[in-house]
């Protein structure tokens, strides 16, 4: 067995305290708790923005909703499954796995976009002016990640 | 003995100086994480304002003049409350300028309606 002097079994002593101390002081420190801040989905709103447009722009989204809403005051059964079908694709191509949209004075519906089950939901409100004596409609779509 | 007690305190002195040079590197991750969360709600702040944005301008471009009052009172209460920000549409101006504040962030929006 090797002699140690005294100055160089302090080293070593030294050298394995900082190793023990680099091991307790992980264990520690590591799982300290670290607070997370909530923050919204990010995604959610980017696709509700695109979501919203669609209600404007998507001519025959559009013209269906007016169709509906300006003749009968309400949406029928086969309006509501072609905007299902129109929104279903804008879904897809947005990545949510669920919408739901409600128009006043009309039924509310939900278009079922992915098995997943959803966790986060934002919600998007909307004013649609009708023509033809017909008043304006307040419609809210409510996104699901 | 002597050395015992030596390699005890090292050991001491070691695990402060370690816990603690971890801790503040820990507090600065803790910092980086509020800052980003602080970010991406900013960022979220300002989507709304762009959603409320559109509405406004889209909406404003069909709605029929004998329903532009209700129009009006519509943004003014639904609109704004749904996406938390504050409006102010200015008629008295041609063309008309909306403005949209965000009391939260500061954040604010002007337009004209064309």
């Amino acid at each position: 067995m090797p002699k140690f002097g005294k100055a160089q079994v302090m080293v070593i002593d030294g050298v394995l305290s900082l190793l023990l101390a680099i091991l307790l002081s992980y264990t520690l420190f590591a799982a300290w708790p670290q607070s997370r801040h909530p923050t919204g989905e990010l995604a959610l709103e980017r696709a509700g923005y695109d979501i919203v447009n669609a209600f404007y722009e998507d001519e025959m989204m559009y013209q269906t909703l007016k169709r509906g809403l300006e003749v009968k005051g309400y949406l029928s059964a086969g309006e509501i499954n072609y905007l299902s079908s129109r929104l279903r694709n804008y879904g897809l191509m947005l990545g949510v796995s669920r919408i739901d949209v409600e128009i006043e004075g009309s039924n509310p519906f939900s278009v079922d976009i992915s098995s997943s089950s959803p966790t986060h939901r934002e919600q998007f409100t909307f004013l649609m002016p009708l023509k033809a004596g017909a008043d304006n409609r307040l419609v809210k779509v409510s996104l699901w990640k | 003995m002597e050395m015992r007690r030596g390699f005890a305190g090292l050991l001491v002195l070691s695990i402060f100086m370690l816990g603690f040079v971890l801790l503040l590197g820990s507090h600065t991750s803790r910092i980086a994480s509020r800052d980003y969360s602080s970010i991406v709600t900013a960022e979220i702040r300002s989507d709304r304002i762009a959603i409320a944005r559109n509405v406004i301008i889209k909406s404003y471009r069909i709605v029929e003049e004998r329903n532009k009052a209700r129009w009006t009172s519509s943004i003014g209460d639904e609109i704004s409350n749904s996406y938390g920000l504050r409006v102010s549409i200015d008629f008295k101006k041609f063309p008309a300028e909306v403005n949209l504040t965000d009391p939260s962030t500061g954040m604010s929006s002007s337009f004209l309606l064309t």
